[in-house]
């Protein structure tokens, strides 16, 4: 009689080669005890097995292969990156998306291994591959997504990742969303928010560390925790002061992660704090930050003095904002002028600044352009704001759902009256 | 009043009651007991990067 393990392989080739993937997806939840006992053996299993046609089979024993739970002995990683490579390459696409948890396990398995062997840059290009091959359209968020960026930040090489931060998520797969953990959603986010930091694009930053602060939520995450720190950084640095938080943020945010962040906080109302709380800010890496919100004080009340004075000398600057002396004020001055962040002129001879309008009309081709990209981008979002408000009218729960608090809480003449959201 | 528990897609096993900001033993304390009482969670997480932000080293 034949062993489970060539039970389960010739039920794989039977089912797949049949196009009963639904089978195969039955057989590879029952089977995974057997794989897990048959380690040793799943070398072979492979080499009977065809990335292409048997995808989901494969996908079962890689994953099988280098899962290593508690109790087991060390998983054997050579030729790991080699194999899952191969795998993602080659798969067949349509039947890996009727089991995206196993496929995203697969890719974090990849993803801890290469940060194990200290190699995250040569996971980018895999992940990139994985996310497009899983995702059933571009602005669909996949728990890979997070994976991906984790390794783009580890490798310091941020680009690759900008193209999937870039497009605006409209959906998430179902390995997201349900009764899955909020893990790898905040995890995109938060990782999204700091890779947007480092290439200092700080609005958009900013936004993604404000939808971790503002995921619905019951008990505090430590994810939240990290990006609450950044989001009070990167809003210094943007406005100079901290913005409110948004009406819909949750309870745990006042109640837990304000006392949590007390440094911060203080950093907010004076540049002291600095100073003071150096060794928290440290702990949590986030001293290159807090020295970019010092910087980003300075050159605002630079900014503030082209406001009032038309000219004024080098020395006068340092006195009004706090530097330490005409030198630093004019290094400071260069740099805002290079970046475009003000107009203005240093008079070498006699130590004296002068500050201009901005040349900018706003008449130009290029400005017109930008404007007519924004209405675009404008137009497309309020198109899936209707979208999605119609979906939503339409939800046999919501419809529930509204209708009993309806009768609940309204009188029975305001029954039919209908909800209208507010944004 | 405690408000009621809502039901949350993001938390389906639900929480335990909420803990008051008296109870914690101040901001230092607090991290500690909410690990202890297990109403923090990802506190495995990774975040063990360097310090990518640190313009100094630009100059």
């Amino acid at each position: 009689m034949a062993s489970p393990l060539e039970q389960f392989v010739n039920n794989v080739r039977t089912s797949s080669a049949a196009g009963h993937f639904r089978d195969v997806l039955e057989l590879i939840v029952k089977s995974d005890e057997v794989l897990q006992r048959n380690k040793a053996h799943l070398n072979t299993v492979l080499e009977t097995l065809d990335v292409q046609q048997h995808s989901l089979g494969v996908l079962a024993v890689l994953v099988a292969k280098y899962s290593n739970p508690q109790g087991t002995n060390e998983v054997d990683k050579t030729n790991m990156y080699s194999k899952i490579y191969e795998f993602i390459t080659n798969c067949n696409g349509e039947q890996v998306r009727l089991e995206p948890d196993l496929y995203a396990e697969l890719c974090h398995q990849l993803t801890d291994h290469l940060i194990e062997i200290k190699q995250p840059i040569r996971g980018i290009e895999v992940l990139k591959k994985a996310i497009k091959k899983i995702q059933l359209f571009d602005s669909q968020l996949t728990s890979v997504h997070a994976d991906l960026c984790q390794l783009c930040l580890l490798s310091k090489c941020m680009k690759p990742a900008l193209e999937f931060l870039d497009t605006d998520i409209t959906g998430i797969g179902s390995e997201l969303g349900g009764n899955n953990d909020s893990k790898h959603f905040l995890l995109y986010y938060y990782y999204g928010g700091m890779i947007y930091t480092a290439m200092k694009n700080y609005d958009r930053a900013l936004y993604f560390f404000e939808v971790v602060v503002t995921v619905p939520a019951l008990v505090v995450s430590h994810i939240m925790l990290e990006a609450y720190k950044k989001y009070i950084l990167i809003s210094l640095i943007l406005h100079g002061k901290m913005l409110t938080m948004p009406k819909y943020t949750s309870q745990v945010v006042c109640r837990f992660l304000k006392p949590l962040s007390v440094a911060y906080h203080e950093l907010a109302s004076t540049e002291h704090a600095a100073v003071k709380h150096r060794e928290t800010f440290v702990r949590d890496k986030n001293m290159g930050l807090v020295n970019q919100v010092l910087n980003s004080m300075y050159k605002k009340n630079i900014q503030r003095l082209t406001k009032t004075f038309l000219t004024l000398s080098l020395s006068d600057v340092a006195s009004r904002v706090q530097l330490t002396g005409p030198a630093q004020a004019e290094s400071y001055i260069l740099n805002m002028i290079e970046e475009g962040e003000i107009y203005a002129m240093i008079n070498q001879k006699d130590g004296m600044v002068v500050f201009l309008d901005s040349p900018e009309k706003y008449a130009s081709p290029e400005t017109l352009c930008v404007l007519e990209q924004q209405m675009a981008a404008c137009t497309k979002l309020h198109q899936y704001i209707q979208e999605m408000d119609e979906q939503i009218q339409v939800n046999p729960q919501y419809v529930k759902k509204s209708a009993g608090s309806h009768d609940e809480d309204m009188p029975a003449t305001s029954q039919n009256s209908k909800t209208t959201y507010s944004m | 009043m405690k408000p009621t528990i809502a039901a949350d897609e993001m938390f389906p096993e639900g929480v335990g009651p909420y803990m008051d900001l008296e109870e914690a033993g101040g901001p230092s304390n607090l991290l500690m007991d909410l690990a202890a009482n297990e109403k923090a969670i990802h506190a495995e997480f990774f975040n063990d990067f360097e310090d990518l932000f640190d313009d100094d080293d630009l100059k």
